[in-house]
Parts: structure tokens; C-alpha cells; sequence
């Protein structure tokens, strides 16, 4: 184990700049989409969690079933219709960055979107009321809500992250794991064990594992050191 | 006191799914006042005072701010009255940054705020606990911090629900400090509490509520001072030096001396009892409650007396009659 561990280092410490572009496109990737994901997701969490409308219970049961979406599937899905003879075929972003991106915001949203829910849901009755009462305008009464989840909200995007930073599906069947281009943390692993290079997937697997941590502990100790 | 009209409510009625829970054909709260809304658990306090800082909306019914019917003029409602929960809210961060945010809602400017959240945390002896996060707040110091909060945007009218809930004793007589300051500086004070001694120390006027109903306060409250000690009494006087009344003696500072009308007897001519109050009165209303008359003597102090209709016809009871009033030290209660 100690052997990986100094190989993931001495990847690291040297500056490969395979090893480099690889990480960054899968920091990269990861980011872009859970942005976009949290975009399409925290207003309507806002929505679902904040509002009662006929017709969001069956919402709420879409987004939680579609929470345990297969990667796979979902790469699959989404290569059906970017691929040539599919109906977004004409937008020719196939194994390019574009198309994992578009399938990692998918993989994401239900889970941003659920977890945004859950957290406004289970907010204190009184906060509605205590907005109202001290004068705040509907726009204030919102984003005072989003500040006393915040820790809530930046748990559903860390949840959001670390389901895209770890799956391989999309970005193998969307990107087509392409050097210096689509190729990700995962489909290098992947790629690296079946060519039997397992110390090297081992490494770039603790690299993952750094990658997931810092991000983590980075946008923690943003929330915790904000005033 | 002032007696300009703050609220008036007509043909009110409110519902929760279906079961009314309050029902008031017509009431009135006055301005400068402390009311103090009584009544058990769901007899409808709770919402009435929400309905006052329209946080909740009533099923039928008109209200007036002011003379002003509050659905078209809910913007000046909202600027002069704020509503503080039994279990406040506070936001996350500092109590300081708690009394910033109601600041920040009406665009006051930084400097500004600074002065005005300064200002009234030592208004409200808070100043030790600006910095502390306020999660990390008792009960009662919890309670003082929403009603600085709720102070930052100089309101005319507070409407606590159950201010003295979950507080402890020590809280309970600065929260009770602070109030009468309050009081004093003219801000209206519309209150419910289950806390017998907070509600007639501070109150100016009670409404009891039962299942959603106003129901007659059968108490005199008088408000005052003690005068003097002496001879196994004490002596209350009544504000304005308006009377005095001799109660057993107790230790302690009181404000308020409470006499149920049903304590107070009444007669045509002056006779010797061993009540210890022996006063005498004009009568200035007589009002048919139930099976029962209330009349009201002004004996230098209005004094409500709870009488039956045949004691009513046999002293010839009317407005203007010159009546005796009496009533047992014991009978008097000290808060």
C-alpha cells in the first residue's frame, strides 16, 4: 500500500503532466457540471421545498427515483440522442467535453434538487414568519432562507460533486475517454487496471481520492470561516 | 394613558381546516396600552395576534390600523407592528448581526445600523452578548434578543405571543423590566401569557379569550404603588392618587392589585362589615351579563361590582344612585 501511496506521490511532486491533465479535467468537469446542476436544481428545491402545488409529490417521487439512476444508463440515454442519428446529433459534441458535461449535470441534478427539498422542508415554521414580520421583501425572505441552509445546500452540491467525480459510466460512453481531451480520473483508472498497470490505477485512484477530499474540506472551511 | 383607538376588529372569524378557532364580533385595543390577552391553551390568542401583524389572514371580518382598514393599508401595519414568536427565531451568526438584518431589510446604511444596533443593545442590557453566536443563547436571553430585533425598527406596537414562555426567573424580571421601560416610552404592548403575576404587573387592560371567544374579565386590576406599611397592612395606592386601598401585608415591590367583582359587596347605606375597604360610589354604568349585573361605581377609581338582578331591583340600581361598596383586605391580591 505504501509503494501507492509514493507512487500517487512522486506522480504528484513531479509535475506529470499527463497525470496533471488528467486531474484537472476531471476537477474540471465535475465542477462545471454540479454548477450547472445546482443552477437547474436549487430553484426548483426552493420550489418543491417552499411551496405546496398540486403535483409535486409525484415530482418528489420522480426526483427521488431518479436519484438511483445507473450511471451507465444515463450515458447510454444520453449517447442516444447526441449520437449521429440521435435527435441532438446535429450538435456534434460527442466525446468531447460537452456531452460529459451534459451527462454529469443529469447524473447530479435529481440529488442536488432532492437534497435542496429535504433541507428547506425541515426548516424551522417560524423563519417564514419572523421574515415577514421584521419587513424583509419576498427577494430578501429568499435569500435569508438560502443563508440559514447554506451548510444544508453546500452538503446537497458535496453530494451533487461526489457523485460525478467518481463515475466512470458517462464519462466513458459520453466522452469517450480520449487523451489529454475526455480522459477523467475514472476512465484512466479504468483504462490503466485493464491494461494490468494496477499500481499505476492504485495511485491515480489515491489522486481521486486527495482531489474529493480537498474539495470537501475546502468549501467546509469556506462556509466555517465565513464571517 | 392614551385612549386613541389602535386596532379596531369587526365580525372577525378564523378557521383551521374547517374548526373555528376565533370568532370576534367586535373588538377594540387602544394605543399606549398594555393588553394582556388571557385565555387556555387554544382559545385562540395564538392567532389573534397574527392576524393583528396580518401574518395570517382572517376568513371574514374587517380590521382597522388605525382607522385604516389594514387589507388596503398593509404597508404602514407592517412598518409600526412586529410580532415576536413564544420560541423566536434567531438567525444563524451574532446576536448583533440578528439586530443587522432587519436594518439591512429597510436599506438603512451601515453607519447607521452600527449606531442604531449599538443603541439598542444597551437599551436591552444586551451589549456583553453582541459577539456571541446565537445559538448559544438561554431561553430568556433568547427572548430579549428578538425583542432588540424586533426594537432596531422603533415599532409603535409589539404583539408578543407568550413572551414569558421557557424563561427562567432571573429572565423573567428583566424581560419584565425591559417591557415596562417599554411601556413607559408609549410603545403598545398587545400580549398573550399564561404567567398570572407578568400579566396583571404589566397589564393596563385584560382580554380573556375562551375557544376563540372574548369573554368579560370578572377583575378590578388597579394600577399603582404601595403607600405605606402599617398596623398588619399595606397600603396600595391606586395611580394618580386616586384612592387607597388596605390590603394584608406582604414583602416585596407591587404594581398591580387585583379584586375579583364578585369580592365587592354593594349596599344603599353605609353598614359595618368587617371588610376592611368600605368606599363609596356613583354609579356609572350597570351592564346585564348572563344572569348577572355588573356595575360600575366611580369611587375616585372605576370599581366593577358582579351583582344578581334581584339585588339589582331591591337597592334600586340605576345609573347616578349613590351606593356603599365593600370588600376584604384578604380579598385583594398583590402583583
Amino acid at each position: 500500500m505504501g509503494s501507492f501511496f509514493a507512487r500517487a506521490l512522486r506522480l504528484l511532486l513531479t509535475g506529470d503532466p499527463e497525470v496533471y491533465s488528467i486531474a484537472w479535467t476531471s476537477l474540471r468537469f465535475s465542477l462545471v457540471s454540479v454548477t450547472a446542476a445546482a443552477v437547474l436544481s436549487v430553484p426548483l428545491g426552493v420550489l418543491l421545498g417552499l411551496h405546496d402545488f398540486r403535483g409535486r409529490r409525484s415530482v418528489l417521487a420522480a426526483l427521488n427515483s431518479l436519484m438511483a439512476l445507473p450511471t451507465v444508463l444515463v450515458g447510454l440515454l444520453i449517447y442516444s440522442l447526441l449520437s449521429r442519428s440521435g435527435p441532438l446529433g446535429s450538435w456534434g459534441v460527442l466525446f468531447r467535453p460537452t456531452a460529459v458535461i451534459i451527462g454529469q449535470t443529469v447524473l447530479c441534478f435529481p440529488i442536488i434538487a432532492s437534497l435542496v427539498t429535504g433541507s428547506l422542508s425541515r426548516l424551522d415554521g417560524n423563519l417564514r414568519e419572523t421574515l415577514v414580520t421584521l419587513g424583509a421583501s419576498a427577494w430578501q425572505r429568499l435569500r435569508m432562507v438560502l443563508r440559514e441552509c447554506r451548510l444544508a445546500l453546500l452538503s446537497a452540491l458535496l453530494a451533487g460533486f461526489g457523485r460525478v467525480i467518481g463515475e466512470v459510466g458517462v464519462s466513458m460512453m459520453l466522452g469517450g475517454n480520449i487523451r489529454f481531451y475526455t480522459r477523467t480520473l475514472t476512465t484512466a483508472i479504468a483504462l490503466e487496471t485493464s491494461k494490468g498497470e494496477f499500481e499505476l490505477g492504485l495511485a491515480l485512484g489515491m489522486i481521486l481520492l486527495l482531489l474529493a477530499l480537498t474539495v470537501n474540506f475546502a468549501l467546509h472551511w469556506m462556509v466555517k470561516h465565513e464571517h | 394613558m392614551s385612549t386613541e383607538t389602535l386596532f379596531e376588529l369587526r365580525k372577525i372569524g378564523f378557521a383551521y381546516q374547517e374548526r373555528e378557532v376565533l370568532d370576534l364580533p367586535s373588538l377594540v385595543l387602544e394605543a399606549g396600552a398594555v393588553t394582556v390577552i388571557a385565555g387556555p391553551n387554544g382559545s385562540g390568542k395564538t392567532t389573534l395576534l397574527k392576524i393583528l401583524n396580518g401574518l395570517l389572514e382572517p376568513g371574514r371580518g374587517e380590521i382597522f390600523y388605525r382607522g385604516l382598514p389594514t387589507q388596503e393599508h398593509r404597508q404602514a401595519l407592517r412598518r409600526e407592528t412586529v410580532h415576536l414568536h413564544q420560541n423566536p427565531y434567531l438567525f444563524e451568526g451574532t446576536v448583533a448581526q440578528n439586530l443587522t438584518f432587519p436594518l439591512q431589510f429597510r436599506g438603512t446604511s451601515r453607519a447607521e445600523r452600527k449606531r442604531i444596533v449599538a443603541e439598542t443593545l444597551e437599551v436591552a442590557g444586551l451589549t456583553a452578548l453582541g459577539g456571541r453566536s446565537a445559538g448559544r443563547l438561554s431561553g430568556g436571553e433568547r427572548q430579549r434578543v428578538a425583542l432588540a430585533r424586533a426594537l432596531v425598527l422603533e415599532p409603535r406596537v409589539l404583539l408578543l405571543d407568550e413572551p414569558t414562555a421557557s424563561i427562567d426567573a432571573a429572565s423573567l424580571r428583566a424581560l419584565e423590566v425591559l417591557l415596562h421601560d417599554l411601556a413607559g416610552r408609549g410603545i403598545t404592548l398587545i400580549m398573550s401569557s399564561h404567567h398570572t403575576g407578568f400579566a396583571y404587573r404589566l397589564a393596563d387592560r385584560l382580554v380573556e379569550l375562551d375557544a376563540g371567544r372574548v369573554v368579560p374579565t370578572r377583575q378590578n386590576i388597579f394600577k399603582g404603588e404601595v403607600a405605606e406599611r402599617g398596623e398588619g397592612f399595606l397600603y396600595f395606592r391606586i395611580a394618580g392618587n386616586r384612592g387607597l386601598l388596605r390590603c394584608p401585608d406582604r414583602e416585596g415591590e407591587f404594581k398591580s392589585c387585583v379584586l375579583d367583582e364578585d369580592d365587592v359587596i354593594l349596599s344603599a347605606e353605609k353598614i359595618e362589615t368587617s371588610a376592611r375597604n368600605r368606599l363609596m360610589g356613583t354609579v356609572t354604568a350597570v351592564e346585564r351579563r348572563d344572569h348577572t349585573v355588573v356595575v360600575t361605581l366611580d369611587c375616585g377609581f372605576p370599581l366593577r361590582a358582579l351583582i344578581t338582578e334581584s339585588s339589582l331591583a331591591a337597592l334600586q340600581i340605576r345609573p347616578g344612585s349613590r351606593l356603599f361598596a365593600a370588600f376584604k383586605a384578604s380579598a385583594l391580591r398583590l402583583y
